[in-house]
């Protein structure tokens, strides 16, 4: 999770699997929102592991689809919209999107989401269930106790509130089954708040249940059934709200009411039996469960009352700290980092354990609870060896949200009791909670400015990073580490990916492969590394913050994220990157001379770059880019020139270089890029030639054949390249051929660049066309003697 | 809440107001005495059995009492004749001892061939006595009212000099008086140039008034104050521990007895005491009924029952007189009591000589039970089935059948919705439906009040979740949660004690904040979800005495100073407190609260303002329903059962000739206007036109509305509360013109009635009825009774003359809707 101070050792493992981290300059693209994808909802919203279902999306912008990436493993087969008479793809069908999906066969279990690629975005995630019930949709006349569906268990239904009303389904029991109950809403990014209730045939209340506990607002009941005959479920918005926000998927069958398991959180690949946590968990067997490899990773599993009953999902989380169960009593102290698990299993239960300490260490103690799916509220406090308290976090009070952390200093070396209660004297079996124990309170927080990316192929994207230090004052390394710690493909570059020293933010620019498929999508985290006082410290960022006063999110699901119990840790941990299609052309870059030119001594010179608009309403100013130059050169690009005159901008460029250069032919690229209509362009011009050159450029041309006996004039032509402080240029004329005579030397003046002289031919000069003739010239640039020689000069004789 | 905490201090500073013009004792003239008839008293009682007179400005009130053989007493104070001898050690001036020498006497009091000797004996009488700041000086400007909240007492004084309220805080009084030289008020040269003395005695302009004569006692004190040297107690000076009065608390009268006068004694922490009745201050609780003067004289001048308060500096005391006068022609005549309800009931009213109202028709108790218990009007086939039933128990088969309803549940929730102001204001939109859905589970299963109280006081969690929790969501602080703790299950306005000693009662400043530490460690903070919000106790946190800078303890009325472990759940401790079946105020605020649901009138009342100085109409009857209410472990559905199915609620709202002015003693049933939400449904019920509120399904009554709903203007106009404050006063039932045009001319009724009378008619047209049975079943429906032939009458000439019969039924629909029949509860 974002915020939290994390170890230093996490992440230098990953950094040797394969850093990433390659500092190249690249062109560098906000992170596009415009034209992106967008989906509100998909139906159906869950299905059985190895189903194909059919499934509905609805939104916006959903032309030109790639395949959907799901966190479960699944396979998508859109259909193709269908043309009008125009042959064109209607307005609507860009809000809606049908295909068949096949969810793998070995999908976990439980609640995962997918995006949608498309040629010109990502869209945000959307939950879907991997459910083993089978999917029934309410029908909407059920509107009554009287004209309640009929449903036969196990299944779930999925349907919408409708304001003002409630939806009734109807079961048929036996007598002694037992029925769970249990709808899911907000935990699905739904905006309803359900309630349920269980009527008999006469419409008698037998059970009434709203926000059960930890379940952010949703709700479960379980019955056990006294007769044969029909039970109703009636399920409504607590407030009589309706509309398509507002969806529900219920789940009706025989299966545990499951919070949670015990332990919830399990060292890298290492395998543990957990207990299942809940309502009616009771004649559930522990299961036994292997954890990801990774620090951060979650395994889903399934737990039913015996094989053959419908499933519920819980799930176990990896940790790499030292994992500590409390047991009472709790007298081996732990040290920092670790993290501590335990249970509250009663009202008022106040757990203890010991933190072995130094002398003013700082200790920071975060909970772990809603994460995890423990209803628990924890109050913290810290108490010395003789029972004096020390710290405690229940002051929090007003404004604080969620479990706070606690960080205190230990007054002296020894052991620290750490007291741990529900904040509200509760307490329970699924009164589950970790927390984790760490050294220092220094730190920073960092926060991405947006949740997803989209990059084309070899193209590239930016994202503002800001950081919240605390007490960290020196520069935060930014690095990309793929959310499993896999390596990433070679290609994914960063640059300004340094925060500073005292600075808060920068805008870090990561370049994409241009060899992987487009609509490639890699889940990554961000990463910071600092280090202050001989300490290592590391965070990753999060997505934007949430501002209670502004807009929610548009996507629903980052809106539910902050109240969901157990949130997808790769939603709230990682951030995808999609590697789009290439951008279409949309402008073009040219050079106006077929190289650049840049003169040693003087070490500048300037051109002009020309962009041409390909689509006439195109209408920016690319972001150049100078890649390969030799080592000292470097060319800045200035504004346009003149304006922009039918799409066309001129932009002048100099290059400059240091005295020394050796005249030579170099080449470099120049890369252009791009944003339009939400789409990035690179425009790149490969291999300009760079010329070093002498800083002086001497030429001569005849006008005319030359006849013997004849005169003709020569007209010289200097080129200066010192144009602050020009000096004479002494010009020789040399190798002429036999016959043909003029000046040997000739001076041109410090403010002017041309001399005319004229050539003699003797009357028995040859006739013929030669090319030996050359110029020399001798001038002085910044205190330096520079000789430069013409091209040949083309000479014919001729009558 | 805070506004409403700052409109009752004002008021009650102005009520302070009142009871020092009231003790200005000049304006008004003294009430007309009755000649005592002495007749024959088997014997008399002279208070005090001794008298010790041991300073100069010692004197003793006496008190003497008749005892009668047939059960009566009467005060014969005034009556009596008294003697001392030998003479020169007392004198006696109307019934009050002074000293003159020191020696001992004996006074003897002879009234009706009675004789009672009283020992006198006087000391000390040749020094000066060393006046008592404390229970002298600010005694003393306490009697004259200069420390009321009208007066130097308000917050900031008047004409730049404020003293604490009825000096309950003495410490800052000295500075005030003594140190604050820009202002200077004390002369000690020249000890009655003062201006402590000279402004009230008006030698000095005084805004104030008149309000110390050099032969009142203050002034002797005062003088004497300041001729001493203003000294303060010292520290280890007797503390009062409080005061007696004399006679008994109780007494009634007989008339023409009808005077009382009272003896006050001050009982201090070294076992002395002192005779303060000319010092005290006195208050009557109904002034119309009896007054009281500043020596402690009460005048019965009318029938009933009053209260007279008595108090000095923060103590406070009062006593109970019930006056009967005989009404000529009276001759007791009830119906049968159904319960010992009416036993309480009817002994008050015999005993007052008010003559209970009949036994109402059928068809007035199915309007009023329904309208009662479920919000609602009966429909049709429920009126005609109970007006056709002839079984002699159909009243009581009713109450229970309605008591089991879940309109009952919901209606009764909707009313504690008030109380516990659940709006989206003050707990979100979600809120209001979490917590009014428990509210009518609680109401559905009869949660035992007791466990219903705990569970707000001590829900903790998060409110959605726990939805009880709300309860504390509503207040942002601990004066709010404490004043409405307060207010909702003691009974008590504790609003005043904020900032000083309640002037009308017991409440100190030091009580109010030993409650707030019940209180002071509740923590909110923000839940997960949106508007989601967390309740918890917090392990640590104390709250100080703003004036003192005192840490309190948790305090309790009744229990003082709890001693909780330092990490005790205060809020459970408070709750054991309170639920106790001894505590002398949960039982009875909430049967109180109960009968002012049904009677229109609490037995205190206001239903939440508890306090010695306001006495209950029929203390035996409160006492009776709290004991049930104990004994039967807080079922309210059991009192309400009790109340319903007695006479008195029974009782028709028709007078008779012999109670026409009686408001208090339930011996008729009161005629109220039906509260907005309830008229509002029967307009929709006699049209069969509901409204739509928000969200909710349509066809959701009003009175069961999770909360107030914004912007309906019918409801607003007839006085739905916004639920700002726990009071019931927050519900408005004046009769304004907004209420007639929302009636007569509103799209409210207008567009219910439109197209021949509403769904409801055009039902019955469409069923082909008669005019007759159309007019019957509207009668039914609205009234719950059928039309008189007169009424019958004019409605099918009506028919006849307006010739188009859907715009007639029209017509006489609206004109049932705006009978006043129709508009209350009767």
């Amino acid at each position: 999770m974002m915020g939290n101070l994390r170890l230093p050792r996490r992440f230098s493992s990953l950094i040797g699997m394969g850093s990433i981290l390659v500092l190249l300059p690249l062109a560098a693209l906000p992170a596009v929102r415009a034209q992106s994808p967008e989906i509100d909802r998909i139906s159906p919203m869950a299905a059985r592991p190895g189903e194909t279902v059919t499934v509905t999306l609805q939104g916006k912008n959903l032309l030109q689809p790639q395949l959907l990436w799901t966190s479960f493993g699944a396979k998508t087969e859109w259909e193709a919209p269908t043309p009008g008479k125009d042959g064109k793809i209607s307005k609507r069908d860009e809000k809606k999107l049908v295909g068949k999906l096949t969810i793998a066969g070995d999908a976990p279990l439980g609640l995962g989401f997918l995006r949608l690629p498309t040629a010109t975005g990502l869209s945000g995630p959307l939950f879907f269930l991997v459910d083993e019930l089978p999917v029934v949709t309410k029908n909407p006349r059920n509107a009554s106790a009287g004209n309640a569906q009929a449903v036969t268990a196990p299944a779930a239904v999925e349907g919408q509130a409708d304001t003002g009303r409630s939806d009734f389904y109807r079961v048929e029991m036996k007598a002694g089954e037992n029925i769970s109950v249990e709808a899911f809403a907000g935990r699905i990014g739904s905006k309803m708040d359900p309630v349920l209730r269980l009527l008999d045939a006469n419409g008698k209340e037998l059970a009434f249940v709203d926000d059960t506990l930890g379940l952010a607002g949703d709700c479960r009941l379980r019955y056990r059934a006294p007769a044969d005959g029909p039970l109703i479920i009636e399920i409504r918005d607590a407030s009589f709200t309706g509309g398509a926000e507002c969806f529900y998927h219920l789940r009706i069958g025989d299966f545990p009411l499951v919070s949670a398991v015990f332990p919830p959180v399990a060292a890298p690949g290492g395998t543990v039996d957990v207990q299942a946590v809940g309502e009616a968990v009771e004649g559930v067997a522990p299961l036994r469960v292997t954890a990801r490899t990774w620090a951060t990773g979650i395994e889903s599993t399934p737990v039913r009352f015996a094989p053959g009953k419908p499933a519920a999902f819980a799930s176990v989380r990896t940790d790499d700290s030292p994992l500590y169960t409390g047991k009472e009593p709790n007298d081996t102290p732990v040290t920092a980092p670790c993290t501590v698990l335990g249970r509250i299993h009663k009202a008022g239960d106040r757990n203890t354990f010991l933190i072995a300490t130094k002398k003013d260490d700082l200790i920071t103690l975060t909970p772990l609870t809603r994460d995890i799916g423990s209803p628990a509220l924890l109050y913290l406090g810290v108490n010395d060896e003789n029972g004096k308290p020390i710290a405690s976090n229940d002051n929090a009070g007003n404004g604080a949200s969620n479990d706070m952390p606690l960080t205190f200093r230990a007054p002296a070396g020894g052991i620290c009791r750490i007291s741990v209660e529900d904040m509200a004297h509760r307490g329970g079996d699924a009164f589950v909670y970790g927390i984790h124990v760490e050294q220092s309170a220094q730190g920073f927080d960092l926060t991405a400015s947006a949740d997803r990316f989209l990059a084309p192929r070899g193209g590239s994207f930016s994202v503002k990073i800001t950081a919240q230090r605390r007490g960290v004052n020196g520069p935060i390394t930014l690095e990309l580490v793929s959310e499993d710690a896999s390596p990433l493909p070679p290609g994914f570059h960063c640059e300004q990916n340094i925060i500073e020293k005292g600075k808060n933010e920068t805008q870090l620019r990561v370049a994409t492969p241009a060899d992987v498929p487009s609509g490639s999508l890699y889940h990554v985290r961000i990463v910071g590394l600092a280090s202050e006082g001989g300490l290592q410290f590391d965070a990753a960022a999060g997505p934007p913050k949430v501002d209670p006063k502004k807009k929610a999110p548009k996507d629903p699901a980052m809106a539910a994220l902050s109240s969901m119990p157990q949130p997808p840790r790769l939603l709230c941990e990682t951030f995808p990157i999609c590697v789009g299609p290439d951008a279409p052309d949309f402008f073009s870059i040219e050079l106006t001379t077929g190289g650049v030119d840049l003169p040693a001594i003087v070490g500048k010179n300037s051109f002009v770059l020309r962009q041409k608009s390909i689509d006439p309403s195109y209408a920016g100013d690319a972001q150049l880019k100078f890649v390969g130059l030799p080592p000292g050169v470097a060319i800045t690009s200035g504004t346009g020139r003149g304006g922009r005159i039918k799409g066309q901008v001129d932009f002048i460029c100099e290059v400059t270089g240091p005295a020394d250069l050796v005249p030579g032919i170099h080449s470099f690229d120049i890369v252009a890029a791009g944003e339009f209509k939400g789409a990035q362009k690179e425009v790149r011009l490969a291999k300009v030639p760079l010329r070093i050159v002498m800083p002086l450029a001497i030429a001569g041309a005849v006008e005319s054949p030359i006849a013997p006996g004849g005169k003709q004039t020569l007209k010289i032509t200097a080129a200066r390249f010192d144009t602050e402080d020009p000096q004479p240029i002494d010009v020789t004329l040399r190798h002429f051929p036999s016959g043909i005579t003029g000046p040997e030397k000739v001076t041109i003046a410090p403010g002017d660049t041309v001399a005319v002289v004229e050539l003699a031919a003797e009357s028995g000069a040859a006739e013929g066309r030669f090319d030996t003739a050359v110029l020399g010239a001798a001038t002085r640039v910044k205190g330096m003697d520079v000789v430069v020689e013409s091209s040949p000069i083309h000479l014919e004789v001729a009558k | 809440m805070k506004s409403t905490s700052r409109l009752l201090c004002i008021l009650l500073f102005a009520a302070c107001a009142t009871l020092r013009a009231e003790q200005g004792e000049t304006e008004k003239p003294p009430p007309k005495l009755e000649p005592i008839r002495i007749g024959a008293p088997q014997r008399i009682e002279v208070s005090p059995a001794a008298i010790k007179l041991e300073t100069p400005l010692r004197k003793t009130q006496v008190v003497v009492s008749g005892f009668y053989a047939d059960g009566r007493v009467q005060d014969l104070t005034r009556a009596a004749e008294y003697t001392l001898s030998p003479q020169g050690v007392a004198k006696i001036e109307g019934a009050l001892v002074l000293p003159v020498a020191d020696g001992r006497a004996e006074l003897t009091v002879r009234v009706a061939g009675c004789e009672q000797r009283i020992p006198v004996e006087v000391s000390g009488q040749g020094a000066p006595e060393i006046i008592s700041f404390r229970y002298g000086t600010l005694a003393a400007l306490s009697k004259n009212g200069c420390n009321s909240g009208g007066c130097h007492g308000a917050p900031s004084g008047k004409g730049g000099f404020a003293m604490s309220m009825i000096a309950f805080d003495p410490e800052s009084d000295k500075i005030t008086l003594t140190r604050d030289f820009l202002n200077r008020r004390i002369n000690m040269p020249d000890p009655e140039s003062s201006l402590l003395l000279r402004k009230p005695m008006m030698q000095v302009a005084h805004r104030g008034g008149l309000k110390l004569r050099k032969d009142d006692e203050a002034y002797r004190q005062l003088l004497d104050w300041i001729q001493q040297g203003c000294k303060f107690d010292p520290p280890d000076a007797p503390r009062l521990t409080g005061i007696h009065i004399d006679p008994a608390l109780r007494r009634t009268f007989e008339w023409p007895a009808h005077t009382q006068q009272l003896r006050v004694t001050a009982r201090f922490s070294d076992g002395s005491e002192r005779d303060i009745t000319r010092l005290a201050m006195y208050s009557s609780s109904e002034d119309g009924l009896a007054t009281v003067n500043g020596n402690g004289f009460v005048v019965g001048t009318g029938r009933g029952q009053a209260g007279i308060s008595v108090r000095f500096l923060d103590n406070v005391e009062t006593c109970y007189f019930t006056f009967v006068r005989a009404v000529p022609g009276f001759a007791w005549q009830a119906p049968a009591p159904a319960n010992y309800v009416d036993d309480h009931v009817f002994a008050k009213l015999k005993l007052l000589q008010y003559l209970p109202s009949d036994t109402c028709t059928d068809e007035e108790f199915l309007r009023r039970v329904f309208l009662d218990v479920t919000g609602l009007l009966p429909k049709i086939d429920e009126t005609r089935a109970f007006l056709g039933d002839t079984a002699a128990d159909k009243r009581a088969r009713l109450i229970d059948a309605l008591l089991s309803r879940p309109e009952f549940a919901r209606f009764w929730a909707f009313k504690w919705g008030d109380l516990l102001r659940v709006s989206p204001a003050t707990v979100a939109e979600a809120g209001t439906h979490k917590y009014n859905a428990w509210l009518v589970k609680a109401w559905e299963e009869n949660l035992p009040y007791d466990r219903f109280a705990r569970e707000l006081l001590t829900a903790q969690g998060s409110a959605f979740e726990y939805p009880p929790a709300n309860f504390f969501r509503t207040t942002a602080n601990t004066s709010e949660a404490t004043e409405m703790v307060a207010q909702i299950f003691l009974g008590a306005r504790l609003q005043c004690a904020r900032c000083h000693n309640h002037p009308f009662e017991r409440w100190t400043q030091d009580n109010y904040y030993g409650l707030g530490a019940f209180f002071e460690r509740l923590q909110r903070k923000k839940g997960p979800r949106p508007d989601e919000t967390i309740i918890f106790s917090a392990r640590h946190g104390e709250i100080t005495q703003p004036r003192t800078g005192r840490q309190m303890p948790p305090w309790a009325p009744g229990a003082g100073e709890l001693k909780l472990a330092p990490d005790a759940d205060r809020l459970a401790a408070f709750s054991d407190w309170l639920t106790n079946p001894a505590n002398p105020y949960f039982a009875r605020v909430e049967v109180n609260r109960i009968w002012w649901q049904l009677m229109g009138r609490g037995i205190v009342e206001p239903i939440d303002d508890f306090r010695e100085s306001n006495p209950p109409a029929n203390p035996e009857l409160l006492d009776a329903l709290a004991k049930e209410f104990v004994d039967s472990k807080f079922d309210r559905k059991r009192i309400l059962r009790t109340i319903l199915n007695s006479r008195t609620y029974q009782a028709s709202s028709r007078p008779n000739p012999f109670n026409r002015d009686d408001e208090k003693n339930f011996s008729h049933a009161r005629q109220q206007m039906l509260t907005a939400e309830q008229l509002l449904d029967a307009v929709c019920q006699v049209t069969g036109e509901p409204e739509r509120y928000g969200n909710l399904p349509l066809g959701t009554p009003a009175t069961q509305l999770p909360a107030p709903q914004p912007g309906n203007a019918f409801l607003v106009a007839f006085g739905e509360p916004t639920r700002q404050s726990s009071c019931a006063c927050e519900r408005q039932s004046q009769p304004s013109l907004a209420q007639a045009l929302q009636l007569s001319n509103s799209q409210t009724v207008e567009t219910r009635l439109r197209n021949g009378g509403g769904q409801f008619i055009r039902g019955l047209t469409a069923q082909k009825k008669s005019d007759d049975e159309i007019i019957g079943d509207l009668y039914l429906a609205a009234l719950c009774r059928n039309p008189r032939e007169i009424e019958l009458k004019k409605a099918r000439d009506y028919i006849a003359a307006r010739q188009d019969r859907a715009a007639a039924l029209e017509d006489i629909a609206w004109s049932v809707l705006n009978l006043r029949e129709f508009v209350f509860r009767h």
